[in-house]
């Protein structure tokens, strides 16, 4: 998670150049703090486009250890994402989510290319070779999003002072991410919190296959 | 006489040796009896011990058959037990490997990829292809918010709107665990049903597999269990059905009958309970819900079970009928050791019954039944013994020592059937004494036996071949059996016996003249059957008799003159005669010889017979006197005689007339009041008359005859003593006897002027007669010779053909008519 510190850095920096606030949400689920939440912020007038074409193409999801890492990723829609094989064994990366579909067949390394993920959306990821591997990428239409960490907080820097429209959202979110939409109006100067408590669904996640370094299924 | 020959008086004793045929029949019918008699015994043994055997068998072997039933109960519900764990495994594991090929199948990044991105058709497609690569009969894929998405394999329309509802709390379970799996019905049939997510790699689906409980399934089910496996559904609208089973045929109805109509809770229930003969039933619900269920219904057959118990059964059963059957052949050989003696004692004694003495019992062992075949053997000797000496008696006479007339008739029996083969005469003699009654009555009945003994005697001195046999028939009648001589060789023999017979017997101290009169009859010319030539030889022995001959050979004409069967006829016929006056009288003249007159005769009967014409006296006189047609032959006599007295009075002839009267008429007690009577009838006198009595008359009963004569004598008869000299009759009764004279028999007066000695006898009488103040009569006078010499020897009376033949009354009168002047003159000019 600190890995992708310098990422946001870069978007807040540029916010502070206007006056900005700050928000700071905290998710829990069952009382206990949830880690990898997504909380979008949008604002309910649309900001000015200054910010097209700044983004770069430096956001990756790496693949160590049969593991995706990010497990969750928020992106900014337009935002192009590589996906660097660390192990010394092939993956087979693929998305059949609306929000993008593709497919980096079995590889080693760096992919050719990376993947752009220009629609707005969940796009879930998972490896061919390895059942277990999953990762999600949070396609954002807003540039303000954050993720959680493991306290359960999440803190947009520098929000333009304006009302927005917070939603979180969680790969076992259970009921829709609209649901969970708040209105909030964030001062010029300050910190505005918000929290929310939302119920998750089991974990269905696939157990790694038991023996490591034989592949899964 | 003839009659009682062969009139069967057999004694019974005779029976076993005469009656061969019959107590051989007996013996026969015997034999059997005996026979099945050990044959009881042994049954009853046999029967006694396979009964027990039986019993004991049958005892034992229920006795295993319901410990191997029992058995047979346990270990099939052992084995229904651990079938039904193995069945529950198996469905699990079953669900388990299903599961696991679901997961796989889900797992193909294709079908993921055609789930999760393309349309309805393709996933239509997709879930069909790779569905049917693990062998899902059908197909459900539901998205993460429970509505289908695709549906694929054997499912109809309505199934498909169903579906959600149907298999909504498996996804729901499958969403909490990951997978689900249970037995649902679908369409009616039954299915084990498997959930499981596509993942890519979050849920984007579930697929709902449903794999068919069939026919095969429950067969590999059978197999592994050893149980017959069925799986019965209900559904609340159509009732039970049998979706799969091992069962066939019969057992298969059989069960889906007892399924019934009732609710699977009950059904459960139901078949758990079932004890059946042929099955032992184990249910288990593999879903049960309220308009539906699905159960497994696991049986044992018990058959098949107690087949494997077949074999012992049979060995058993093989045993037991080998037992039985050790225990038949033994129980045979035992019962016939001792049933075998015991038949041959039986059939021993049968023919001690039979009269064979000659084979002793079968040689026993120092058993019991030995002892007995000892006691039965001494029993036998001393049997044997006994009827050695009966016979002896019953063949024999007694007082001679001769043949008896039963073993004379074996042996005239035999001796004609001998003679029949060989073609040879054989002649039988009857010889019967003359006078013996007299000497019985005279001179007592031991010197009658010792003139028997001595007869016996002589008769067999003069028998020279040892197989003629002389006999006594009884009484003083006695026969000799002459098996192979003819007539003319029996006629010799007849002649040396009468010479044998004449010699003077003594007998303490007194001389007596034996005579008989023999009658000889010869097979095959006098007869061809025995009685027939014993009857004959009588016949002619009654001849001879009456002929006062030694011996007489049979002709017919002796029969017709006594014949049995004749008698009969000739006692109705007297009857008759008597009846219709075919008797008359006549009357032959006496002549006194002293004073030449001649009015005094006999009253001689005669018989005008229809057919035969005149009878004389003695041809049936004799006969009547042997029945009791005397009297009435003496009334009618005495009845004419006093009437023709009357007449002849009447008109001025004074005759008197003798009459004869026989023993009966003596004998009869009425005699004297007839006559008292006759007398006062007819108006005669009894001086008129002569009663002429036979010596042999009153030897019969002398006491009884004397006092008769004595009335007689009373009443003014003149009484006469007829055919003097014939008999024995002693001076002593002559003494005693109220008689005025005495008739010399005519034998003497015959052959008087012949006969030195009888005309010393005529003489010797006539002295006597005259000394005791008795007149005398000659019978017989038949020459002037004779008359002369009686005239000399001043006898009183004459009578004879010489003086005037027996005739009529008319005649008579006519004769006396005629006659000259009374011959004094001559009595005194001789």
């Amino acid at each position: 998670m600190l890995r992708i510190a310098g990422t946001l850095c870069a978007g807040l920096l540029l916010a502070t150049a206007v006056s900005a606030g700050e928000l700071r949400a905290q998710v829990s689920a069952g009382g206990r703090p949830l880690a990898d939440a997504v909380v979008v912020a949008s604002a309910e007038a649309p900001p000015a486009t200054t910010q097209a074409g700044t983004k770069t193409s430096t956001i990756i999801i790496d693949q160590v250890n049969k593991e995706f890492i990010p497990y969750v990723l928020p992106v900014e829609a337009g935002t192009s994402v590589n996906f660097p094989n660390r192990d010394n064994i092939r993956h087979h990366v693929y998305s059949f989510s609306p929000a993008k579909q593709f497919e980096l067949p079995l590889y080693i390394g760096d992919p050719a290319a990376p993947v752009l993920f220009d629609k707005p959306g969940v796009v879930v990821l998972g490896c061919n070779i390895h059942d277990w591997m999953i990762a999600y990428v949070y396609v954002s239409d807003s540039p303000y999003y954050a993720r959680t960490g493991a306290d359960g907080t999440a803190t947009l820097p520098t929000l333009p002072a304006g009302r927005y429209t917070v939603r979180v959202w969680h790969p076992r979110l259970d009921g829709s991410e609209a649901a969970t939409a708040k209105q909030l109006a964030v001062p010029a100067q300050g910190t505005v919190e918000t929290a929310w408590e939302i119920t998750l669904k089991p974990d269905f996640r696939i157990p790694r296959a038991p023996i490591p370094g034989q592949g899964g299924y | 006489m003839t009659g009682r020959f062969f009139s069967s008086t057999w004694n019974p004793l005779l029976r076993p040796f005469a009656g061969a045929p019959a107590a051989g029949g007996e013996s026969a019918a015997g034999q059997p009896r005996s026979r099945s008699l050990a044959r009881a015994v042994a049954h009853k043994m046999i029967v006694f011990v396979a009964l027990l055997l039986i019993v004991s068998q049958m005892v034992v072997f229920l006795a295993i058959d319901r410990a191997v039933s029992a058995n047979t109960l346990t270990s099939i519900r052992k084995e229904l037990a651990v079938g039904e764990r193995i069945f529950h495994r198996v469905l699990k594991e079953r669900s388990e490997q299903l599961i696991t090929a679901a997961r796989v199948l889900t797992s193909d990044f294709a079908f993921r990829q055609a789930i999760a991105t393309a349309d309805q058709a393709t996933m239509t497609s997709a879930l069909n292809n790779h569905g049917s690569r693990i062998g899902a009969d059908k197909m459900v894929l539901v998205s993460p918010d429970g509505h289908v998405m695709a549906a694929a394999g054997s499912l109809d329309n309505i199934l498909l709107h169903g579906l959600a509802n149907n298999f909504a709390d498996l996804v729901a379970d499958a969403a909490q665990s990951g997978t689900a799996s249970a037995i649902r019905l679908c369409g009616g049939e039954p299915c084990q049903v498997v959930v499981v997510p596509v993942l890519a790699p979050a849920p984007i689906g579930w697929v709902v597999l449903g794999f068919g409980i069939d026919a095969p399934l429950a067969a590999e089910l059978g197999a592994l269990t050893a149980l017959d496996v069925s799986f019965a559904t209900w559904r609340r609208t159509s009732g039970w059905e049998l979706a799969a089973s091992t069962l066939q045929g019969a057992q298969f109805e059989r069960l889906r009958r007892s399924l019934g109509k009732t609710l699977p809770t009950v059904v459960l229930a139901e078949l758990a309970a079932e004890t059946a003969e042929e099955h032992v039933t184990s249910p288990a619900a593999l879903t049960i819900g309220n308009d539906h269920a699905v159960l497994a219904v696991l049986q044992r057959s018990m058959t098949e079970a107690l087949a494997r118990f077949a074999s012992l059964r049979a060995i058993l059963l093989g045993l037991a009928a080998l037992s039985l059957g050790a225990t038949i052949i033994g129980s045979l050989i035992i019962a016939r050791s001792i049933s075998r003696p015991v038949t041959a004692l039986v059939e021993f004694a049968q023919r001690l019954e039979a009269g064979q003495y000659d084979q002793g019992p079968p040689a026993g062992g120092s058993d019991e039944l030995g002892q007995l075949a000892n006691a039965f053997n001494n029993m036998r000797l001393a049997i044997s013994a006994r009827e050695q000496q009966i016979k002896a008696m019953a063949y024999h006479d007694s007082l001679t020592g001769l043949p008896n007339r039963a073993l004379f008739n074996d042996r005239l029996h035999q001796a004609i059937g001998v003679a029949k083969r060989l073609n040879h005469p054989v002649s039988v003699m009857l010889i019967d004494l003359n006078r013996f009654k007299e000497v019985n009555d005279t001179l007592g009945h031991h010197v009658g036996d010792m003139l028997l003994r001595e007869v016996a005697v002589r008769l067999r001195g003069v028998l020279a071949r040892a197989s003629d046999t002389a006999a006594r028939l009884g009484g003083d009648e006695f026969a000799v059996l002459l098996p192979t001589a003819g007539s003319s060789v029996a006629e010799d023999m007849a002649q040396r016996l009468r010479r044998a017979l004449m010699q003077p017997v003594v007998i303490e101290d007194r001389q007596l003249d034996v005579e008989g009169s023999i009658g000889v009859a010869t097979f095959p010319r006098h007869g061809q059957d025995p009685n027939v030539l014993m009857s004959h030889a009588d016949a002619a022995m009654y001849f001879a008799k009456r002929k006062r001959l030694p011996c007489a050979v049979y002709e017919p004409s002796h029969e017709a003159e006594m014949d049995g069967s004749e008698s009969l006829a000739m006692a109705s016929e007297l009857r008759r005669a008597v009846e219709h006056d075919e008797l008359l009288l006549h009357y032959q003249p006496r002549l006194d010889l002293r004073s030449g007159e001649a009015l005094h005769a006999e009253a001689m009967v005669r018989w005008q017979h229809p057919q035969r014409g005149f009878l004389s006296p003695s041809e049936f006189i004799p006969f009547a006197e042997r029945t009791d047609c005397i009297h009435q032959v003496t009334r009618w006599v005495v009845e004419n005689a006093f009437a023709q007295v009357s007449r002849w009075r009447k008109e001025g002839f004074p005759v008197k007339l003798s009459v004869n009267l026989s023993v009966r008429d003596l004998l009869a007690s009425d005699l004297t009041n007839y006559l008292r009577q006759a007398l006062r009838e007819h108006s005669v006198s009894a001086r008129w008359f002569t009663l002429e009595i036979t010596e042999s008359a009153i030897m019969d009963d002398p006491e009884h005859t004397l006092d008769t004569v004595k009335q007689l004598k009373s009443m003014g008869f003149a009484l006469s003593l007829d055919d003097f000299g014939s008999g024995y009759s002693s001076l002593a009764m002559i003494k005693k006897l109220p008689v005025s004279e005495i008739k010399i028999d005519q034998s003497f007066v015959a052959k008087m002027d012949s006969d030195k000695g009888d005309l010393a006898i005529v003489r010797s009488v006539i002295d006597l007669a005259h000394n005791m103040n008795l007149e005398v009569v000659a019978e017989g006078v038949e020459s002037e010779q004779a008359l002369e010499l009686l005239q000399e020897l001043q006898c009183d009376h004459a009578q004879g053909y010489h003086i005037g033949m027996p005739q009529s009354a008319s005649q008579f009168e006519q004769w006396i008519r005629q006659r000259p002047a009374p011959a004094v003159p001559r009595r005194i000019s001789a």
